[in-house]
């Protein structure tokens, strides 16, 4: 550290300068926001045409996503989880619907939970309930503030019946739904007419319990190692324990993902905390420097600015030492 | 975990005759026709009797974990795969009666994936332990032990596994359950099943239904070797108060797991071992104690000793109560207060 004391300070200070400068610069670029977690915030940019569900629709690619960093729930039983490390979210509205887009890096396509030694990939976002009149607990919410939580599953795109492809039933004594037990007693999970999301609510933990209106659509998407899913609900929420949008104004959002090959299911899986969602009246911003003479002027200015600032850190590095 | 299961005002229990059982699955099929019979539960056995000294169903039934230790810590358990419990295998109908064949094939089972199964629900059945001529083994019926404390209870975080206040019954509340099978991990008798089309965990419901309408469980109603007995445990005068807490010949399956099961077995006597030169060896059973004891508790030893001295004493024309309860002269006796006949019910129609 002896060194570092005998640097003029105003090489020093300017060389942080400018690798603070460099950064921004390059995550300006890069069109990213890894701005803290606490201070994080997803915008929903009110969208020109219908996103619809498809995860890889065209406005996705235009739209400036969030970094939000997961970790394992350790909060309560069963707790674990942990191997996502990062989500990348995006949002916009359209006609009074709220779509968020959410990616993550999964090597393990867990598509189906057709063996009792298996568990499907799923993701879900959270928000605040209507009625909430502060930021409940990210985890499951609190008695007098409740979250609503849209959970996507991937086995939803598996058929049950594939596993059983091969396989020769005469016949079942009854197809009538009251012999299926959990469908016929209302239990989403059990229902294969009931799409790939869940619209959940929760006051504790141990009562997520499904909304009496299930108007979450959602869609999931798997390439490349990724998985990509969107969730779309109109802004207006149906009762007062469902989340409710509004342009202009801000609320809460949470995410979670399960790892299904990690054995990751119920309170295994990795978290974010609440961000802000802002729900923004203005369309979306087209990325700065996306005409190519910009990004290569922005470039060139950053390597003359950059290049500048190393060169007088190192001077003054320099200078320091024949002064000693 | 979750919460323990609350103890449960009065507590059902069952005590299964291993000496009685002739391993003729009829308690199996009892149980297979009644629940489980529909789309995702094909390979499901609520009820299930395999050969022991062997490996049970699922595969090494007992080796997967699950329960507590002495100090009430829960151990950690294990999912066998869908392999070792043993699929409901498919075969090859059309092969075997396709009119275009020149030769007949076999009728050969096989696995989803058309693999040659490696395992099934009771496949190593009357293999058993020991050699020639001392060889020996029992039937051992397994159903949901409705314990005092229930490992699956506490591992459920939904709370959607419940231990009945009325009857001290373990169930699984098929509207809440999300199909998380931490309840599967953590029951050391590994009797919850999975069922992946319905996205729930499934298990022997002790015929509740049955029960509240006064009638016997399938499995004890319809087994031709009145081996199984039922009642309240707290029934002084029942069946199972004298068995257990009495006479002491009924024991818990595995009390090392340390989940309190309110099955209860009388367990196994066995004729006298051969020594090399062909004369009876009179020192010991030929079933090993030290298995027995692993098996059903160090209470195994004195419990045998009681079975030997009490047969003994109605074979000398004595009266022994204990021999008149597991003899069971007359059959309502097996069903405690549960003795209404079904056939004698009011059905309501199914829509």
């Amino acid at each position: 550290m002896l060194i570092l004391r005998r640097i003029p300070r105003w090489a020093t200070t300017g060389g942080a300068l400018v690798a603070v400068l460099l950064c921004a610069g390059l995550l300006q670029l890069a069109n990213a926001n890894p701005a803290a977690s606490q201070t994080l915030t997803l915008t929903a940019w009110q969208a020109s045409e219908d996103p619809g569900l498809d995860p890889n629709h065209e406005l996705w690619s235009r739209t400036q996503f969030v970094q939000a960093p997961l970790t394992a729930q350790a909060g309560s039983y069963a707790a674990g989880g942990g191997s996502i490390p990062v989500v990348w979210a995006r949002a916009l509205h359209y006609n009074n619907t709220l779509y968020v887009r959410l990616e993550w890096e999964d090597s393990t396509q867990d598509g189906s939970a057709l063996k009792v030694e298996q568990f499907a990939d799923a993701a879900a976002v959270e928000f605040p309930a209507k009625s909430a009149t502060s930021v409940p607990s990210v985890c499951m919410g609190q008695a007098d503030m409740g979250v609503n939580i849209w959970q996507w599953r991937a086995d939803s795109l598996g058929n049950p019946n594939e596993l059983y492809a091969n396989s020769v039933v005469d016949t079942y004594p009854s197809t009538d739904d009251l012999f299926y037990t959990a469908r016929a007693a209302g239990n989403p999970y059990a229902n294969p007419k009931q799409g790939p999301v869940q619209n959940l609510v929760a006051v504790a933990f141990g009562t997520l319990s499904p909304a009496a209106t299930q108007d979450v659509q959602g869609q999931g998407a798997y390439s490349n190692g990724r998985w990509s899913v969107v969730f779309s609900r109109p802004f207006t929420g149906a009762s007062e324990d469902l989340a409710a949008f509004t342009a202009g104004t801000s609320t809460d959002i949470a995410f979670a993902v399960w790892n299904g090959s990690e054995g990751d299911r119920n309170g295994r899986k990795s978290v974010s905390s609440f961000l802000t969602l802002n729900v923004s009246g203005a369309a979306i911003p087209e990325p700065e420097g996306s005409d190519w003479l910009v990004l290569a002027l922005a470039a060139g200015a950053l390597l003359v600015i950059g290049g500048g600032g190393i060169g007088l850190g190192l001077y003054g590095l320099r200078e320091g030492k024949r002064s000693a | 975990m979750a919460k323990k299961a609350a103890p449960s005002k009065r507590q059902l229990a069952m005590v299964f005759d291993l000496n009685k059982c002739l391993g003729c699955q009829t308690c199996t099929l009892a149980c297979k026709t009644a629940w489980t019979t529909r789309a995702g539960m094909e390979h499901q056995w609520w009820n299930i009797v395999n050969t022991f000294p062997g490996r049970g169903t699922p595969r090494d039934v007992f080796s997967h974990g699950g329960g507590y230790t002495k100090k009430g810590e829960p151990i950690p358990g294990d999912f066998p795969s869908k392999r070792l419990w043993g699929e409901a295998w498919d075969f090859d109908y059309e092969g075997v009666f396709g009119s275009n064949r020149d030769e007949p094939i076999p009728l050969h089972p096989r696995e989803h994936d058309g693999a040659a199964p490696q395992w099934g629900p009771n496949w190593d059945e009357d293999m058993g332990g020991g050699e020639y001529p001392n060889s020996y083994f029992f039937y051992l019926q397994q159903i949901c032990m409705n314990c005092s404390e229930p490992a699956c209870v506490e591992a459920c975080p939904r709370e959607s596994v419940y231990k009945r206040e009325e009857d001290g019954i373990v169930l699984i509340d098929e509207e809440r359950c999300h199909g998380y099978r931490f309840c599967a991990e953590a029951c050391p008798y590994k009797r919850i099943y999975f069922n992946e089309q319905r996205n729930i965990a499934q298990k022997c419901i002790s015929c509740f239904p049955r029960l509240e309408a006064g009638v016997a469980p399938a499995c004890i109603r319809q087994c031709p070797g009145r081996v199984r007995h039922i009642d309240y445990l707290d029934n002084a005068d029942g069946h199972i108060y004298k068995l257990v807490k009495k006479w002491k010949v009924a024991l818990p399956l595995r009390p090392d797991f340390g989940v309190e099961p309110n099955v209860y077995y009388i367990p196994p006597t066995s004729p006298l071992a051969f020594k090399e030169n062909g004369e009876f060896d009179d020192t010991g059973s030929r079933i090993p104690m030290d298995y027995l004891k692993e098996m059903f508790g160090p209470g195994v030893e004195q419990a045998l000793a009681t079975l030997e001295a009490e047969r003994e004493k109605a074979a000398a024309g004595k009266k022994s109560e204990l021999m008149d309860i597991l003899i069971s002269r007359n059959w309502n006796d097996l069903l405690g207060p549960f003795t209404v006949d079904p056939a004698q019910l009011q059905r309501q129609p199914v829509r």
